[in-house]
């Protein structure tokens, strides 16, 4: 009797060790899969151990500023998402996330004077122009105006933020007149300084008063170009040289002008006018914004074509440089 | 009877107006680029008839037209042959050209056909062109 007694007792401790051995081991493998060893051994994360994070970044958003006119070059008031469609590199964008006014932007405008001999006959009339357009009644306190002169080999910036009453005449008689023309590395000078203190939602605009005859710049009328693309900066070319033929001046000139947003104007024309409609087209401007059609780095062209009515004529930079998507390999700390 | 054939007239325009209106499919211009005018000028052989055919150096607008099953890419006859790039395009295939219906007025403008794909095979086409674009630029980044 007591043998059985003993037998029945030893089976129930076995059965409980069993139970025992059997726990432990399922505690343990949920232990390491609740906890890895590293954390179970030092608490802390081994860089070893985390392999690194490769994240890709880019800008995949356009922001396209654009000025619209019927066919009598008036401007188009009221126009709607549904009435254009934006040409990127060919493909036809009509999906856009914003359409916006360009008046409520700040300006930040670099007005370029040349001083160079080429327009010394008709220097007096380009400072007047120039500071009628500072005393147009439709600059903003809020808006940037600088000056940068150029001429022989030097590219000056003389006034560097609220510029508008810079333009006297003591400060016109202190100005070096004569010498070469550095116009493409004023433009490129000027470029830079607008790129310095770039800022969102201030529009950066270059206004240059000049023949357009560049004759001693480092730098090329393809240079410039790329610059102002680049920096999707608008350029505003008053000709001062007064030729109504075409020559290399102007057609630099326009070159810049044109393919930035921006216009060509004469000062053969009526100057007041022009003065005037500059200020009317900076405020008059649209900003649309849309998604990359097409993530091919480099240049993307432009172009703004209507929807319905064949009457709209738009005005826009030509293109833009595309950048991919840089991968950037971080660790966690 | 004077009056019964303008009266017969009158009463058949709205039914000419839905059959003419349903002759036309429906497309979206999807791209447009000025391209060589040879095609539309000549066709198959000022294109391949080597060089001692004219050589012209005016651009035309050529627009990829993409239809529920298949995509066009048509070039117009003369650089101002713009057509509007509104969402919904109608036009219909006449005599090898393709007819498009300028926003709703009255006059089509014609098209010379320079390519034709099953859209579904377009596609496909894009997407291994997208994929090979991808695949070049971060070879590029990369490097």
């Amino acid at each position: 009797m007591p043998m059985i007694t003993i037998s029945i007792r030893m089976q129930k401790t076995l059965r409980t060790l069993w139970r025992y051995c059997w726990l432990s081991a399922l505690t343990s493998v949920l232990l390491k899969a609740a906890y890895p060893q590293d954390k179970l051994d030092g608490h802390s994360y081994s860089s070893q151990a985390t392999p690194a994070y490769t994240y890709r970044s880019g800008v995949s958003e356009v922001r396209l500023l654009f000025f619209a006119a019927d066919k009598q070059n008036r401007v188009v008031d009221g126009l709607k998402r549904t009435d254009f469609a934006v040409l990127d590199n060919s493909w036809v964008v009509r999906d856009f996330r914003s359409l916006t006014r360009s008046g409520s932007v700040h300006l930040d405008v670099i007005l370029l004077v040349d001083c160079s001999a080429s327009v010394l006959p008709r220097f007096d009339r380009e400072f007047r122009n120039a500071m009628n357009l500072v005393s147009q009644p439709g600059w903003r306190p809020e808006d940037n105006l600088s000056v940068l002169v150029f001429g022989g080999r030097e590219v000056n910036l003389v006034c560097d933020g609220n510029c508008g009453n810079w333009f006297t005449s003591e400060h016109m008689a202190a100005l070096p007149s004569g010498g070469a023309t550095p116009l493409f590395d004023a433009v490129i000078a000027a470029t830079d300084v607008l790129a310095q203190r770039r800022q969102f939602g201030r529009l950066p605009v270059i206004v240059v008063f000049s023949d357009g005859n560049d004759t001693i710049s480092v730098a090329s009328l393809h240079d410039a170009w790329k610059k102002i693309v680049a920096s999707e900066e608008l350029v505003y070319a008053v000709d001062v040289s007064g030729d109504s033929e075409n020559s290399n001046g102007n057609s630099a000139l326009r070159k810049m002008a044109d393919d930035s947003g921006g216009r060509y104007l004469s000062l053969s024309e009526d100057p007041a006018e022009l003065l005037k409609g500059i200020i009317g087209d900076l405020q008059s401007g649209l900003v649309v914004s849309y998604s990359v059609p097409e993530t091919t780095a480099g240049f993307h062209s432009l172009r703004i074509l209507p929807t319905h009515n064949l009457n709209l004529q738009f005005r826009s930079r030509r293109g833009y440089f595309y950048q991919a998507a840089r991968p950037r390999q971080e660790t966690l700390p | 009877m004077k009056h019964v054939l303008p009266l017969a007239l009158f009463l058949s325009f709205p039914a000419i107006m839905t059959a003419q209106m349903g002759m036309y499919q429906h497309g979206s211009v999807i791209r447009m680029h000025m391209g060589d005018c040879t095609l539309a000028h000549g066709g198959f052989m000022v294109a391949f008839g080597g060089p001692s055919m004219a050589v012209n150096q005016e651009s035309c607008p050529e627009y990829t037209l993409m239809s529920p099953n298949v995509v066009y890419v048509i070039v117009g006859k003369s650089s101002n042959q713009l057509i509007p790039l509104s969402e919904i395009v109608d036009f219909r295939l006449h005599k090898n050209e393709l007819a498009v219906r300028v926003d709703d007025a009255k006059h089509e403008s014609r098209f010379v056909i320079k390519e034709m794909m099953v859209r579904s095979e377009w596609e496909r086409m894009q997407r291994h062109i997208d994929e090979q674009l991808k695949a070049a630029e971060l070879r590029e980044t990369e490097h």
